[in-house]
């Protein structure tokens, strides 16, 4: 089944409000969990700066689990709205995650390479 | 969205109270402040100047800057606590009164301040040399330290312009060591600023009781006149504040003035504030600034050293941070008191 029929197969199983609420819900959840973790990561940044680059590719894997998490919650919060669904929203989702995953790692690089010896100057 | 609530409900009860506590304590601010090691950052990329641009530099001249946290919150003050290369201590003294924004637009312009002294320095001994070179500069009396009884408090921006006193018997005083000559009569006078947008603005500002001061800390500053200077330069917007960097952006900007290379392929950095007379002043944070160069591997470090028998000499403090960690300061820790003897230092290198 290709990804197209399978985010049709979703949106069979679930209605657009269903979904949006999910994302939503995942989002909010995933997002209250990673507030205090990004927190520390930036003061440990403001107390290591001397390892500024580490800390950085620490905080760009951190971000890849936030957005594990948020599918995470995402698939938890439709299923629990639909039990009975069809669609194997864990590989829809999973191709979703490495898209947006890849996304954060080449904005990531371009932060440490370009970025960080503009800001610090 | 419900369902997660309703699912995970137990899971939130138990944790809403350790979460809560744990935001609290990273972003509650204590009254501390905290030294931690920074980086070094190289000077040509601040400042850049249309000059000798096909000279080729072999080594690289940085300045050195540490990470000053004031009022930390509990987990940055927790994770100071687990390096030997923080220091930490009570915020007192002008700092304690000082909000966070105010401590950094200080900042900022005691960088701004220093960039136009090192100009000013470098160019005036480029020119000995070179008479294509041309520096002209204006003086200006900037606000620096504004006390807790200033009257209009707010109104006041730190480096704002004082313009003019309306002194007793209606003089008009310009000059800031005439001010306390003509203002001896009355409680209050009329003082004249211009801001950062060249507005000027007129204030009444009444003496303390106690003190009998107005409450505004001025300064007279030099600052490169910008319509006259030649090779012409430009600066970037810098996220690093503070004067202590003056130094080595003084040594880099003559080196990007001459022919000569004084780098000869080392990875030069250091501290030091810059005075107009090519003085060199003393600096804080001394031990994070050592170990930043250190953890930076640079073959040369300039600091500070005026006065051998005095304890707090940033050279002797920078000896005993060396000590400390196991740094060699042989050929590597270069005190200078000048910018003419960190030239010297620098031509007599082989």
């Amino acid at each position: 089944m290709t990804n197209e029929k399978k985010w049709k197969s979703l949106s069979k199983d679930f209605s657009k409000a269903d979904i949006s609420d999910a994302f939503l819900g995942g989002l909010i959840f995933a997002t209250i969990l990673y507030l205090p973790i990004l927190l520390l990561l930036i003061e440990m940044i403001t107390v290591y700066m001397y390892r500024l680059i580490l800390l950085s590719i620490i905080i760009i894997i951190s971000l890849f689990v936030y957005v594990l998490i948020v599918h995470y919650f995402w698939k938890k919060s439709l299923t629990l709205k639909n039990k009975d669904h069809k669609t194997n929203i864990s590989y829809l989702f999973l191709k979703n995650t490495i898209i947006v995953n890849a996304i954060i790692l080449v904005l990531g690089i371009l932060f440490i390479v370009l970025l960080i010896p503009r800001l610090w100057v | 969205m419900k369902e997660l609530i309703k699912h995970f409900a137990l899971g939130i009860k138990v944790l809403i109270i350790p979460y809560l506590i744990f935001i609290f304590l990273l972003v509650y601010p204590i009254n501390f402040y905290l030294f931690s090691p920074g980086g070094i950052s190289e000077v040509e990329n601040l400042i850049e100047i249309d000059y000798n641009t096909d000279k080729e530099v072999s080594g690289s001249i940085s300045s050195t800057y540490i990470m000053s946290i004031k009022r930390p919150t509990y987990i940055q003050f927790l994770l100071g606590t687990f390096t030997p290369y923080t220091s930490m201590n009570v915020l007192t003294g002008t700092n304690a009164t000082y909000t966070n924004q105010e401590i950094q637009d200080i900042s900022y312009l005691d960088k701004e301040t220093s960039v136009n002294a090192a100009i000013i320095v470098a160019y005036t001994k480029a020119a000995e040399n070179n008479a294509e070179i041309n520096i002209e500069y204006i003086s200006k009396k900037l606000v620096y330290g504004k006390s807790t009884y200033l009257d209009h408090y707010d109104e006041i921006d730190f480096g704002d312009e004082l313009i003019q006193v309306l002194g007793d018997d209606d003089t008009i005083v310009t000059e800031l060591d005439l001010i306390p000559d003509y203002t001896i009569l009355e409680d209050e006078y009329d003082f004249t600023f211009r801001n950062d947008l060249g507005t000027d603005y007129t204030l009444t500002l009444s003496k303390d009781e106690e003190t009998g001061r107005f409450g505004v800390s001025l300064k007279t500053y030099y600052l490169v006149d910008e319509t006259t200077v030649f090779p012409v330069y430009s600066t970037v917007n810098s996220n690093i504040g503070g004067p202590s960097g003056g130094l080595l952006q003084t040594l880099s900007i003559y080196n990007m003035l001459i022919d000569e290379d004084l780098t000869h392929g080392l990875k030069i950095a250091g501290t030091g504030t810059i005075g107009y007379d090519g003085s060199v002043g003393y600096i804080g944070g001394v031990e994070q600034k050592v170990l930043t160069a250190y953890l930076n591997k640079v073959d040369i470090f300039f600091i500070p050293g005026l006065d051998e028998d005095y304890y707090y000499d940033d050279y002797q403090e920078a000896l005993r941070s060396c000590e400390k960690f196991g740094i060699d300061p042989e050929d590597w820790l270069i005190p200078v008191a000048s910018f003419d003897e960190a030239i010297a230092y620098l031509e007599g290198v082989s």
